[in-house]
This record gives structure tokens, sequence and C-alpha cells, in this order.
């Protein structure tokens, strides 16, 4: 009797105290594990914008680099010229068409001028920047990706022919996105404000051209207008993330501005 | 002796509910005061970050500048990034030597800084629109030069140059960085 009675005063939780704070600590849990997993996707997108920031970064410390070794050993370096094109620097900016005539042609933005290359796109760059002979290093974006190419300096190839031979140019830069087709720069520019001006695709590569005072931008260089003139290489470089924002759906972009100029004189 | 069992069978209470109360509001109240420091935390995070922006644009700008031949009265920028498009950006005055000429200035810790409390000076300022920011997030570039000349021809340049997000970036002073160039 004594036992009995003393058990019934020491009462435990009841079964429905135990189910109310289950399911309090469920619900606390349960927001956590939300903010865990939102925290999870901004940091894969973060991180994918970082790996974006890096691929740019890359290019485009890369470009500056071969602009600005670009144009050694120019033609008045030698008392005696070699008897072969490809052991000098006919201009830091090989060009075409007209380059084996040698005619120089005009350079132009948005499809203005007469060069096909250089142009916003595409640039092939003229210089021995590794000490081992006269390169062609080309950078020609096709698409959304940036393809770099290196050959050894031909003397009856044009320097197109001989970097569109098979295996020259590879991919370099992938997701970018400097001319990647109206609809989509709609999208660029609400997510970027300042990125698109005017609505239309950013060149990659604008160049200065030397004038008796300073530089302009080539198209405006009048006479001076060529690529054997040119002296800096603007460069601007849109590059995309792989996928988009995990946690707004948005586009995530990243441009970063360079400059290459080159340290060689004229020819 | 069932009387006194009974007895301390009901003495052994827990905690009152006043008690609980009490410990409740004593806990709340800290942990309001440090959770407050979440969103602090954010903002300082947030203003860290456009202060470096500013500061890594101060750089470019100055060593744009720096790269100018001495001689130079101004410059301009084809990519409209480091002077806004079709403007001329100015790089002093060699008739008016051995003074500050462009952005005012105010001395801060014994250093000459930027007065961003005075107007923008044109040609000597702009606003920078940061391309990569989803918000359009602006900062306030505007600089100063003081010429050194003999006969009215630059021979040394020092570049005063202030970077600020727009409408300012509380709890920082705004990022000020000069530098001098002689021939």
């Amino acid at each position: 009797m004594k036992l009995a009675h003393k058990h019934k005063i020491q009462t435990g939780f009841t079964l429905l105290e135990l189910m109310v704070s289950v399911a309090i600590f469920i619900v606390i849990s349960g927001a956590i594990f939300g903010l865990l997993g939102s925290s999870q996707k901004q940091f894969r997108t973060e991180s994918e914008l970082l790996g974006a920031f890096q691929e740019a970064r890359l290019g485009l410390d890369q470009i500056v680099r071969d602009a600005s070794d670009s144009g050694y050993p120019p033609v008045n370096h030698f008392s005696t010229l070699p008897p072969l094109s490809s052991s000098y620097v006919t201009s830091p900016v090989a060009w075409m068409p007209g380059y084996l005539t040698p005619a120089f042609c005009t350079i132009g933005t948005a499809g203005g001028g007469t060069c096909a290359t250089p142009s916003d796109f595409d640039v092939i760059l003229e210089g021995d920047v590794d000490g081992t002979g006269v390169k062609w290093i080309r950078y020609q974006l096709v698409g959304t990706t940036l393809f770099r190419g290196v050959v050894n300096k031909s003397a009856v190839l044009d320097p197109v022919t001989a970097t569109n031979a098979a295996g020259v140019m590879l991919p370099y830069v992938t997701n970018v996105m400097n001319n990647p087709g109206a609809a989509l720069i709609g999208q660029f520019q609400a997510a970027y404000p300042g990125m698109f001006p005017g609505g239309v695709a950013q060149p990659i590569f604008q160049f200065t051209c030397d004038i008796p005072n300073g530089t302009v931008l080539c198209q405006n260089a009048g006479a001076n207008n060529s690529p054997a003139g040119v002296r800096d290489i603007e460069i601007m470089l849109i590059v995309m993330t792989p996928e988009r924002d995990y946690q707004t759906g948005r586009l995530r972009l990243v441009q970063l501005n360079g400059r290459g100029h080159r340290i060689n004189p004229n020819q | 002796m069932q009387p006194k069992f009974r007895k301390r069978q009901f003495k052994q209470g827990g905690f009152t509910m006043i008690e609980m109360m009490i410990a409740t509001v004593v806990m709340v109240v800290g942990l309001v005061g440090v959770a407050q420091l979440i969103p602090l935390s954010i903002r300082l995070n947030g203003a860290n970050r456009n202060d470096s922006t500013a500061l890594v644009f101060a750089q470019r700008e100055l060593s744009e500048m720096i790269g100018q031949p001495i001689t130079a009265a101004t410059f301009t920028d084809p990519q409209g990034v480091l002077c806004p498009p079709a403007t001329l950006c100015n790089l002093g005055n060699a008739a008016n030597p051995k003074v500050p000429v462009g952005s005012p200035l105010v001395m801060l810790f014994n250093r000459p800084a930027i007065d961003f409390t005075q107007a923008q000076v044109a040609n000597y300022s702009f606003n920078y629109v940061d391309p990569n920011d989803p918000f359009g997030l602006s900062y306030d570039v505007r600089w100063a030069v003081i010429t050194y000349a003999t006969g009215g021809i630059a021979s040394g340049k020092r570049f005063i140059v202030g970077v600020r997000r727009r409408g300012g970036n509380v709890p920082f002073l705004p990022v000020t960085l000069d530098t001098m160039v002689e021939k």
C-alpha cells in the first residue's frame, strides 16, 4: 500500500507533454536545417562566381603579357634583314586580309574597318615572346569560348591559315559572354545594369594606334589606323558562371578590364 | 508515519513559475544583446567590401595617372573606366605650380585627403559604376594634383586620389591614396 502510494505521486511527463515538446524541437531543428541548406546554396553560387573570376583573370593576364611582349624583334633591329620573314616581326599585330602582299587593312569596331583580324573578338599577336623564335599567338572568340593558339610564324602561310591548322587553337576561357546574342544581353542587363551599355555586344579587344602626339582608338586614328601602329590593346572579358544562382535563379557575371601595352618600338 | 512522508513529498517542488520567468527574461535580454551583433557584422562586412572595391579602384586610377607623360595636362580612357567616355580628365596645371589643383583637400591626421563634403569639380571627378555589382553601386572618384614646374613646364607631380561609395560608407572614412612622380 505504501509503495503503491509513492509510485502514484512520482509521475513523469505525460504523453501529451512529450508530443508537444517533440513537435517544438522538430520545428526548431527544421528551421536550423533550412538555414543550413540556404547557406550551402549561397556557398556553391559564390564558389562558382569566384571560379569564373579566376578563369577570367587568368585569361586576361595572359593576353596582357602576350600583348606587352609583342613586336620583338622589329625590322629596324636588323642592319641586314634576314631572308625569311619568319625571323622578324612584320607588325606587332598580324592582320588579314593582305598580310602576304603586304597591304595593311584598317581596324574598326562592330564590323567597321577592312580588317577581318584584328577585330572586336579576334587578335593575332606577333612576337618572340619566349626566346624561341617569332610566334603567332591568336585569341579568338567562337560562340562563348575564347580560344588561344600559338604557332611558329611562317614565311609562306598567312597568320589566319597558320593558326587555323588542326590542333592549334585550343579552348582557353569558357563561358565568355561578350557577344552572347540579343536575348541574353537583355537578361544580363536586367541582372547587371552597368554591364552592357547600349544593349550591344561588348568588344573583347579594342586597339589604340600611335598618332604623332599620343595614342587614340585606331578607328579614330585616320591615316595612322594600321595594325602596325597598334600600341595598346584594351581588353574586356565578361565571364558567366556555369550555373545560375542556386537561390535566386539569376545569371551571375564577372567583368574584368585590362590593358596590354606594347613596350617594343615601332618597325 | 504516513502524514510525515506525505508532507516531505509535497515540499519537493521544482522552480516556481516566477523564478522560471525571471530566468527566462534574463536569458532573453542576453540573447537579444548578442543577436544584435549579427546585423552589425553583416553591415560591417558590406561596408568593408565597398571599401575594398574603392581601394582597388583608387589604385587603378592612380597607376593610370602615373603612367601618363609628365607634361600631359589631360588623359582619356578608351574603355571609359578610368575616365568617363568622351571626357577629358585633368592632370593639374603647370602654370599654377606648388598648390593643389582640382578637388578640394582637407588635412586629416596630418595628411591631405580629398574633402568629400564639397561639391564635385568637373574634370577632376566622376562617378564610377561598378559593373560587377548587381545593384549598380557607384563610387565617387575625385583627385587633386600638385604640379612642380620650371619655366611653366611640369617637372614633377603629386597625385592625391580619393574614392568612396557614393553617399558615404559609414563607419569608414573615404579611401585616399597619394603618390609623387618626378622627371
